[in-house]
């Protein structure tokens, strides 16, 4: 059996003082992306809620990514907190929306905000986005680092947006439970896994 | 690419995805340290 999300105990608090209905939930606010920019460059924190390839293939720069199609208010109740406020960066308002209520049901009533007309409008106002590259398995041999064999697979470029990427100097290797990466010396590397989540 | 995020978000540039996670490494039968083995 998993571990207790740490905002169980949060929301079994919120519970018994009583938490408001869903239905009094504040319409989230629609946020240009200089607003965002400014806001991003204070410490808010950007959820963006499109799916994993469409975050690799370009992304606001220190968004933090958790898909509507997954698991998405038991991660974001573990890994954000019931705190984090945050802008919310979607396809749709349609999935704004949805975000909105699903963190909510989960404690995160609180959001600054959308982004508006969401990485369309970020790049229209003329910023960057960042990417994620992705390797397959498949490509290293056995017993190799996969990164020492040719690097990693660019996501397709996608909307106007710039990529940027740039290097780490040092690897180092870590390994921890949840979730995991896998980090090899050969060469200056991040790797990101995960494990299927079992919460609901 | 949950995990990918935040480590960008914290400043690291060269950051790439496994695509389907730490089962598809699994699957594929490369290798996996243990905790014990990383503790070492």
């Amino acid at each position: 059996m998993p571990a207790r999300p740490e905002y169980f105990l949060q929301d079994a608090a919120i519970n018994q003082q009583g938490a408001s209905s869903l239905a009094d939930l504040p319409q989230a606010e629609a946020l240009e992306a200089k607003a965002v920019y400014d806001l991003l460059r204070a410490g808010a924190m950007a959820l963006d809620v499109r799916t994993p390839d469409q975050f690799a293939a370009g992304h606001v720069p220190r968004a933090i990514n958790i898909a509507l199609s997954g698991q998405f208010a038991s991660w974001a109740g573990t890994v954000l907190g019931l705190d984090s406020n945050p802008i919310l960066i979607a396809d749709s308002y349609e999935q704004v929306k949805e975000a909105r209520m699903r963190l909510a049901r989960v404690g995160i009533e609180r959001v600054r905000g959308y982004l508006h007309n969401g990485v369309a409008g970020w790049t229209q106002a003329g910023f960057q986005l960042m990417e994620v590259p992705q390797m397959s398995v498949r490509r290293p041999r056995r017993g190799t680092a996969p990164a020492a064999r040719g690097g990693a697979r660019r996501p397709p470029r996608t909307g106007s947006g710039r990529r940027v990427t740039s290097r780490e100097p040092r690897g180092m290797r870590l390994m921890a439970s949840r979730p995991r990466f896998l980090i090899f010396p050969a060469r200056p590397r991040w790797w990101c896994t995960a494990r299927a989540a079992t919460a609901a | 690419m949950i995990a990918c995020s935040f480590l960008q978000r914290a400043g690291h540039r060269n950051v790439v995805n496994l695509v389907g996670g730490f089962d598809a490494w699994q699957t594929a039968g490369l290798g996996v340290a243990e905790p014990a083995a990383v503790a070492e």
